[in-house]
């Protein structure tokens, strides 16, 4: 090519207002409705065989195309839907079922000329009959008592892994496909047709690169030129350089994510320094910055960037403690700062030998208004958790998250990681009412009331029962999605090895497998138990008002919940209630790893709340510490906002006593701090600063004992300021774009619905998370 | 023991990571005072804790004191709870939690505490006795004195004046102060006027004009620093 980096940028850049101007996604429609023909046709071939086919001819009829500011072929568009409910406008909590409607997604496509109301009747009906939603249905048909008022909620779940697509690059499919012919056997040989749409439509693109070079000139002919050279070598070959291994990755990235369309949610990069610093060959920062924004530009999908949770991770350790950051490192990082996309996500993995100059760097991401913030990951924290449950020491430099936080091994692990969702403080309000729900007065499970003495042990002997229904309906919600096998993306998976379908409920196709399970409210519920004991102290006469208080949402005992809300809070370093909800964790997350999956492996406790705080508190009533009924309950494992108020330093002691060693699933943790407690003149030493005052306390405390926390992500912003660029956005945010953090993935702040925005402002929380002692 | 507020901060009030805790009650009465919610002896929403509570909880945060921190008592005026001061001093020291004190000084028996103290910040806000008793209501004799006496000690001592116009901008008198005894181990600290602490005033907030601009502070600073003695900022 002959264009300087500058031009590049620029490119990368209309390309990115190009795609925000897409209005319709229709790809996944043509693909989805291609596939139900084909299998239609071929049922009588096995399920991933039947699969690999009809990408193929998927990939053989999608309408394809190459903007002349592209100079990677290539698009995920194809893949994805615009439903994504927290980016969707029209998103309202009160909305939410405890039902995952996989036929939904046809709701949100708009009748068009090619694409009428009929046809995508037609095609709905069609695949509300395949086994997968017929299975899913009665998943869910099984567990409507325990879901409608999300005690549990189970989905299956698509995307949310992390492919291994090094061997590729290096060798190329090609490669790949003899590797699985030698070893044979009748899922290979399905991988092997798999891999076949990836080379058909390398082979398409280079055609239409051809056909645009009829009539190109100067640069743009010299940009096409580049384009079908690359195309004829990679995927098909090894890459020879940055330039042909992003062409082959993006390539491979659309198959995987045709794959499983239209839900190909939060496939995450894994660590893409170390996957593309072997191609630089001495490239300089720059220039590999340059194509790497065309990389960036690549995962962000239409009009808002439906295409969610697609984490790339950073920098790093390898076993022996030595720091992996390199100068792809560095570059990527150029290319987020400059582009400053809603996607994809970022993530840096810390270690106690991080070199300042990642520091210094990170500087600006965290103090420039309006611009993304890396979530942070603990990687020497991840060594000991993952080690400890039973990851292999050779697989620990290959830790990366798949979507918002949770942490696998790229290329080897399938967490299956948002399979069931479990509501603490619902189960609390069930234990109290003898089953019976605060919100609609329904019964909803046969439990016995409990005495309020002995409430803790009566809520954790309910919980057991509750974890068992809900492995069982998300055991049943994988069986349902195990009919839609995914040869492709096993491929890089370890399938090659194993010659076994990722999503096969009864042979393990990667080397590890687990189920997640995302534990919400422990917080809450540690405080609700601490106002009971209070409860019971000093005013036992009291006690037998707490229900009724409750069932009128502290309506008419207003002065009852004041008493009950002025209990300690977790998030203050208070001793008892610290202890207490260490002890909620602790015992939650032994009782949901005691359960196992379709495989016979545990499910793995997972402490975030993707903004599910939000709709699973909409069906918590008033709860004991205080919270009224369907109010947010506490993010991930942070306090419930505005109940820790002597700021940092305590609200960090408070977290320490966390049994982080539990978490393998992962946890969410979030910061809303103040810019001004950072008050260096430049962004590389604010970044210093930031690592002294947030990074350092949390992370690499040396007085800790046992594991230290290992994730955390911050929006260095007030409420005010917020509140500004909502009123004001043409002032505070030209370019439309304001890139917030919400849970593990950032987002367009103008984007979101309405309800995820105040949630945003409200969780900042500043008087939690003040610097100073709180005398200014 | 009344405390009115407690939390960390980071090398401000002391080395390393600090938890600070306000003691309530204050003998003097400063009108430009950022925590007069401080000031009443008893107070008014104050925390009443033993001696043995707070140590306990002292001892429960310590998980935080990294890089050299600790505990420091401010307040109000620590001071003013001299007895159980001492007595938590002497706990503190025993269990080897780094302690510092911030102080106005004025305590008779501050001499009692110092054993006890590893970090010792003091105000000095004016050397001349009228003014100080003017705008602070108390004499500032004890204060030279006792700051007279832990220079001369030759001890760690971190001294503040908070800089106020209309009330201590001439350097005169601090240089002529700090010309008279030994400063090799001291530091001082210059802390222009703030108002972040007006709002929390229920009574009428008398000072009107007591921003100080760059040139006086300036100024200020280079004079006193003639006198040898080290000024930092924290």
């Amino acid at each position: 090519m002959n264009y300087t980096n500058s031009q590049i940028t620029e490119m990368a850049k209309t390309l990115f207002k190009t795609n925000r101007a897409k209005k319709r996604l229709d790809g996944w429609f043509i693909s989805k409705r291609a596939e139900l023909e084909f299998e239609k046709e071929n049922s009588a071939l096995s399920g991933e065989m039947r699969k690999a086919k009809a990408l193929c001819k998927i990939a053989e009829i999608l309408p394809l195309n190459i903007d002349e500011n592209q100079i990677f072929a290539g698009t995920q568009d194809d893949g994805f839907a615009r439903s994504y409910a927290l980016i969707n406008p029209s998103f309202k909590v009160e909305e939410f079922s405890g039902y995952c409607d996989p036929t939904a997604v046809f709701g949100d496509i708009e009748p068009s000329e090619e694409i009428p109301a009929g046809e995508i009747e037609r095609v709905r009906n069609e695949f509300s009959k395949t086994d997968y939603v017929k299975q899913l249905d009665a998943a869910y048909a099984g567990c409507e008592n325990y879901t409608k008022e999300v005690a549990f909620f189970v989905e299956q779940v698509t995307g949310h892994l992390i492919p291994d697509f090094r061997a590729a690059l290096k060798l190329g499919v090609l490669e790949l496909k003899k590797q699985l012919e030698e070893k044979g056997g009748a899922g290979r040989e399905a991988f092997s047709a798999s891999l076949d749409a990836v080379l058909i439509l390398a082979d398409r693109y280079r055609t239409t690169a051809q056909e645009q070079l009829e009539n190109a000139t100067g640069d743009n002919r010299a940009r096409l030129e580049k384009m079908v050279e690359a195309l004829e070598r990679v995927p098909r070959y090894g890459a020879r350089d940055l330039y042909e291994a992003i062409q082959s990755f993006i390539l491979l990235w659309q198959v995987m994510c045709l794959e499983q369309t239209p839900n190909p949610f939060a496939f995450s990069v894994g660590n893409a320094d170390r996957i593309f610093e072997p191609y630089r060959n001495g490239l300089d920062r720059e220039s590999a910055a340059a194509l790497f924004k065309h990389l960036l530009v690549f995962y962000n999908v239409a009009d808002r960037s439906w295409a969610i949770s697609q984490n790339v991770i950073l920098s790093g350790r390898d076993k022996d403690g030595n720091d992996l950051t390199n100068e792809c490192t560095y570059a990527l990082l150029d290319a987020y700062y400059d582009m400053n996309l809603p996607q994809p996500i970022l993530s840096v993995k810390l270690h106690k030998n991080t070199p300042q100059k990642l520091y210094r760097e990170l500087g600006r991401f965290f103090f420039s208004a309006g611009v993304l913030t890396p979530s942070l990951f603990n990687d020497d924290s991840l060594y000991e958790v993952l080690s400890s449950h039973g990851v292999d020491v050779e697989d620990l430099p290959d830790i990366s998250v798949a979507g918002c936080q949770e942490p696998l091994i790229m290329g080897k692990d399938n967490g299956n990681t948002t399979n069931s969702w479990l509501n603490l403080p619902k189960v609390l309000e069930l234990t109290l009412t003898g089953g019976y729900s605060t919100i609609t007065g329904e019964k909803l499970v046969e439990f016995k009331k409990a005495d309020l003495k002995n409430i803790k042990e009566e809520f954790f002997k309910n919980l057991e029962v509750i974890c068992d229904e809900m492995a069982k309906a998300a055991n049943a919600a994988s069986c349902a999605l195990s009919n839609l096998r995914v040869p492709f993306l096993s491929c890089f998976m370890g399938g090659i090895e194993t010659g076994i379908d990722l999503r096969d409920t009864q042979r393990q196709g990667t080397k590890y497998n687990g189920s997640g399970c995302l534990i919400h409210g422990t917080s809450v519920v540690a405080d609700s138990l601490t106002a009971i004991e209070k409860l019971l102290n000093e005013r036992p006469q009291d006690a037998d008002k707490l229900i009724d208080a409750l069932k009128a949402d502290f309506k008419g005992y207003e002065e009852l919940k004041d008493f009950l809300f002025s209990a300690d809070k977790f998030g203050n370093g208070i001793k008892k209630v610290d202890e207490l909800t260490a002890e909620i964790a602790d015992r939650a997350a032994d009782i949901v790893a005691a359960r196992k999956n379709y495989l016979g492996n545990s499910f793995r406790p997972d402490f975030s709340s993707p903004s599910t705080h939000l709709l699973y508190g909409y069906w918590v009533g008033a709860t004991p510490d205080g919270r009224p009924a369907r109010d947010m309950i506490n993010y991930g494992v942070d306090p419930l906002y505005g109940s820790a108020e002597n700021g940092l330093g305590l609200r960090t002691l408070s977290v320490l006593g966390l049994p982080f060693n539990k978490m393998n699933g992962g946890y969410a943790s979030h910061l809303g701090v103040d810019p001004k407690y950072f008050t260096a003149d430049t962004y590389e030493e604010k970044g210093m600063e930031f690592y002294s005052r947030i990074v350092k306390p949390l992370f690499f405390n040396e007085m800790k004992k046992g594991v230290s926390p290992f994730y955390l992500y911050v929006n260095v912003t007030t409420p005010e300021i917020l509140r500004k660029v909502l009123a004001n956005p043409e002032k505070y945010a030209p370019s439309g774009i304001y890139i917030m953090r919400i849970h593990g993935t950032f987002v367009n702040f103008l984007d979101l619905s309405p309800a995820i925005q105040q949630d945003i402002i409200k969780r900042l929380d500043p008087k939690s998370a003040s610097i100073g002692d709180c005398q200014c | 023991m009344r405390i009115f507020q407690k939390g960390f901060n980071f090398s401000q009030d002391g080395p390393g990571n600090r938890l600070v805790i306000h003691l309530q009650g204050c003998n003097f009465k400063c009108p430009w005072c950022s925590n007069p919610e401080g000031m009443e002896i008893q107070g008014r929403k104050c925390e009443e804790v033993s001696v043995k509570e707070l140590f306990d909880y002292i001892v429960h945060t310590s998980l935080l004191f990294f890089d050299g921190g600790g505990v420091t008592f401010t307040g109000g005026e620590c001071t003013v709870q001299h007895n159980e001061l001492l007595s938590l001093l002497k706990m503190l020291h025993e269990e080897g939690i780094n302690t510092a004190v911030e102080t106005n000084a004025s305590d008779p028996r501050l001499c009692e505490l110092l054993p006890y103290i590893d970090y010792l910040i003091a105000d000095i806000k004016h050397t001349d006795d009228e003014i100080h008793k003017k705008y602070t209501g108390v004499s500032n004799k004890t204060v030279i004195k006792n700051i007279s006496s832990v220079l001369l000690q030759g001890r760690q001592l971190h001294l503040r004046i908070p800089l106020i116009n209309g009330f201590n901008t001439d350097p005169k008198p601090f240089f002529d102060f700090f010309c008279a005894y030994p400063t090799e181990n001291a530091v001082l600290e210059i802390l222009p006027y703030h108002e972040y602490g007006k709002s929390k005033w229920t009574e009428e907030y008398t000072v009107k004009n007591g921003f100080v601009n760059e040139k006086t502070l300036n100024y200020f600073t280079s004079e006193i620093g003639k006198s040898g003695i080290t000024i930092i900022s924290t």
